[in-house]
């Protein structure tokens, strides 16, 4: 049966369904089971997982070992919301800002229903991901392949503007704790000329301050910290959780967003060098100014746990697009995946569509097998997942502090990440207690070498003219909505102020 | 939050001002209409702009009344839990990572009044158990075993 016919060649549906037997079936299971477990685990990045399946993957064919480091990716990019919604403690960069929403819901008892919406966002943005992969892959790659520095860098300053959204009742601490963020992922080698910057003689310091142990340090180590005060309270449980299912009241008011950061979420994972992490807060962003509540959002909204998991899940259907279509990656799992498929006798780039049509539209069918596996695994793993709050305070903390060091030290073998996680971890402690939002931190840490390089290449191509960021369409636009994205929220904050002004000498 | 607010801007405007003097070091070249020091300077600037607004905001709220909820209450634990957290990382260090970790999580458990020997030894084994399988075995992550 023949049931579409792209440049010639023909898709014969039952002859690719026929090639996924048992055993095909339970590789994908349990590398989506392997990812979710590293995904969960703050310091096991998806790029790790997908690293260490790699050489199990030499000893089998090419669609099952790509499959099974296909499921290990997409595993491991859901499975970082679990922790992000129970502990507040986000498993991978991108569900940071799953955190947000998802851990005020877990602390209203609703872990329950923030765990199912984070599972069928991610395997709704998935497998439309997924589907736009299949359709539109040559002429959605041609668009992201040219994106050029002025784009790049309207895109990073877009996703740094958010900051105002997601810094809650603070925007000026919030925005303090983003230039700081962004002062440190300056440390370094100067990304044009190679010139150590703020290195104070150290080696350790020449190679910059990666934003991961920073992150393990400002959510997990702190929030360790943060819950030893009240450690001798008289409840067991963090928090008790009611056994409360999503209505499909609920539900139906999330399908736009979803659709929407589903969108999002695959367009921007086909830009190289911008990844789960950039579409989840630009989705949070946009679905709390699409929201009828914006003010809801930061307090509990299942919407600002729909949009960035929806968003960070679409990104590995795009980040293949560019990979499978030029042999670009879109993010540093791809990257490792380009190499999987160089080894399996895959050459990526127009030519695979050619050559191993059998193939990629095999690896299509299995990407949405995966999706689906993830969906099983999380809605029936739920109850398993939620045990995690029933382990006593005086327990959890220890070992979160233990996983802190493990997570930091496996990053890449140095205890200077260690000692990077300790002193994030305090001063994330008295961030918490003078209520600065670390989130900015890390968004500014992962943003702000795209942001400086881009910058400077830019003026670079321009000969110095500032004319380059608003005689290019893209770029401008971006620019646009981060000027928005900035402000919105300050003048909002005036309004209100005003308002209530105005309502107490009314009253 | 005035006093802290205060304190925070003043941390926040030294914490610019030192950035700002290191870029003196970096060497002055053009490196096609930037140079190293560019984007630091901009930032440091900005952010010393924003730190003393934050030190005018404190001075406002400091005017009004203030409420107990607005003083913070300095945990002891917390600080004795960091430094058992410092020395559990030189531990892991000079004492390797399983050794350390069973001798940090124990003195936690005890710190924190458990009291059931049952808990006391079987936690920590569980889970250098764990981390050992997991971590050791099936991962093949290299963990320190500091003298030994």
């Amino acid at each position: 049966m023949k049931i579409l016919k792209n440049q010639g060649d023909c898709m014969d549906v039952f002859s690719i369904i026929s090639t996924f037997n048992f055993n095909l079936l339970a590789i994908i299971f349990i590398g989506v089971m392997v990812g979710i477990f590293f995904g969960s685990l703050p310091g096991l990045t998806a790029t790790m997982s997908v690293v260490l399946v790699l050489p199990i993957s030499f000893g089998m064919d090419a669609v099952t070992g790509m499959l099974l480091i296909i499921s290990v990716y997409f595993g491991s990019i859901y499975g970082g919301c679990l922790t992000a919604i129970l502990i507040n403690t986000p498993g991978t960069p991108s569900a940071a800002a799953t955190a947000i929403d998802g851990y005020e819901l877990t602390k209203q008892g609703l872990a329950y229903k923030a765990l199912t919406v984070s599972t069928i966002s991610s395997v709704t943005g998935g497998i439309l991901s997924v589907i736009l992969l299949i359709f539109l892959a040559p002429q959605m790659a041609g668009v992201a392949v040219n994106f050029s520095a002025p784009e790049t860098f309207a895109l990073a300053l877009f996703g740094l503007s958010i900051i105002s959204s997601i810094s809650g009742d603070s925007i000026l601490k919030g925005l303090i704790a983003g230039l700081v963020g962004l002062l440190i992922a300056s440390i370094g080698l100067d990304p044009i000329g190679g010139f150590p910057r703020f290195s104070f003689g150290s080696t350790n310091m020449m190679g910059g301050i990666d934003f991961l142990p920073v992150m393990i340090g400002l959510f997990a180590a702190a929030q360790a910290f943060h819950s030893i005060e009240d450690i001798f309270s008289k409840e067991k449980i963090l928090f008790s959780v009611k056994k409360i299912k999503l209505k499909w009241n609920e539900f139906k008011g999330l399908i736009l967003n979803i659709l929407r950061s589903s969108g999002m979420g695959a367009f921007i994972g086909m830009i190289p060098g911008a990844g789960g992490d950039i579409a989840a807060f630009a989705a949070y962003n946009e679905a709390k100014r699409f929201s009828k509540n914006p003010e809801k959002f930061g307090k509990g909204h299942l919407g600002g746990v729909a949009a960035p998991e929806a968003a960070n899940n679409a990104t590995t259907g795009g980040a293949m697009v560019p990979l499978m279509t030029l042999g670009i990656p879109g993010d540093a799992p791809t990257a490792v995946m380009l190499g999987a498929l160089m080894i399996h006798g895959l050459q990526p780039g127009p030519m695979l569509f050619q050559n191993s049509v059998e193939v990629v539209h095999s690896l299509f069918v299995g990407m949405i097998v995966a999706n689906i596996f993830i969906l099983v695994c999380g809605l029936y793993g739920i109850r398993l997942f939620i045990k995690v709050l029933y382990i006593p305070k005086q327990v959890l903390s220890p070992l979160i502090l233990v996983l802190c060091v493990l997570g930091a030290y496996a990053l890449g073998y140095n205890f200077f990440d260690v000692w990077v996680m300790l002193v994030s971890g305090i001063i994330g402690y008295f961030m918490i207690k003078y209520r600065i939002p670390a989130l900015p931190v890390i968004l500014a840490l992962i943003l702000g070498p795209l942001l400086e390089s881009n910058y400077r290449r830019s003026l670079l191509m321009s000969s110095g003219s500032y004319d380059i960021f608003y005689t290019r369409p893209v770029t401008a636009i971006l620019l646009i909505l981060a000027f928005l994205a900035l402000f919105t929220p300050f003048i909002k904050q005036i309004i209100t102020k005003k308002g209530r002004l105005l309502e107490n000498e009314l009253t | 939050m005035a006093i802290p607010n205060i304190v925070i801007g003043c941390i926040v405007i030294c914490l610019s001002f030192v950035f700002y003097i290191y870029t003196f070091s970096f060497p002055d070249v053009s490196q096609g209409y930037t140079n190293p020091a560019t984007v630091p300077i901009i930032y440091s600037i900005l952010l010393a702009i924003l730190g003393f607004i934050l030190i005018i905001k404190g001075w406002n709220e400091r005017k009004g009344t203030q409420t107990k909820s607005d003083r913070q209450r300095q945990n002891k634990l917390v600080f004795v839990f960091m430094g058992v957290f410092i020395i559990y990382i030189l531990g892991v260090i000079y004492l390797g990572f399983y050794l350390s970790t069973f001798l940090f999580l124990v003195t936690c458990l005890i710190m924190t009044r458990v009291k059931k020997i049952i808990w006391l030894i079987g936690i920590p084994i569980r889970a250098i158990m764990f981390v050992y399988i997991i971590f050791g075995k099936l991962l093949r992550i290299v963990l320190p075993t500091g003298f030994f």
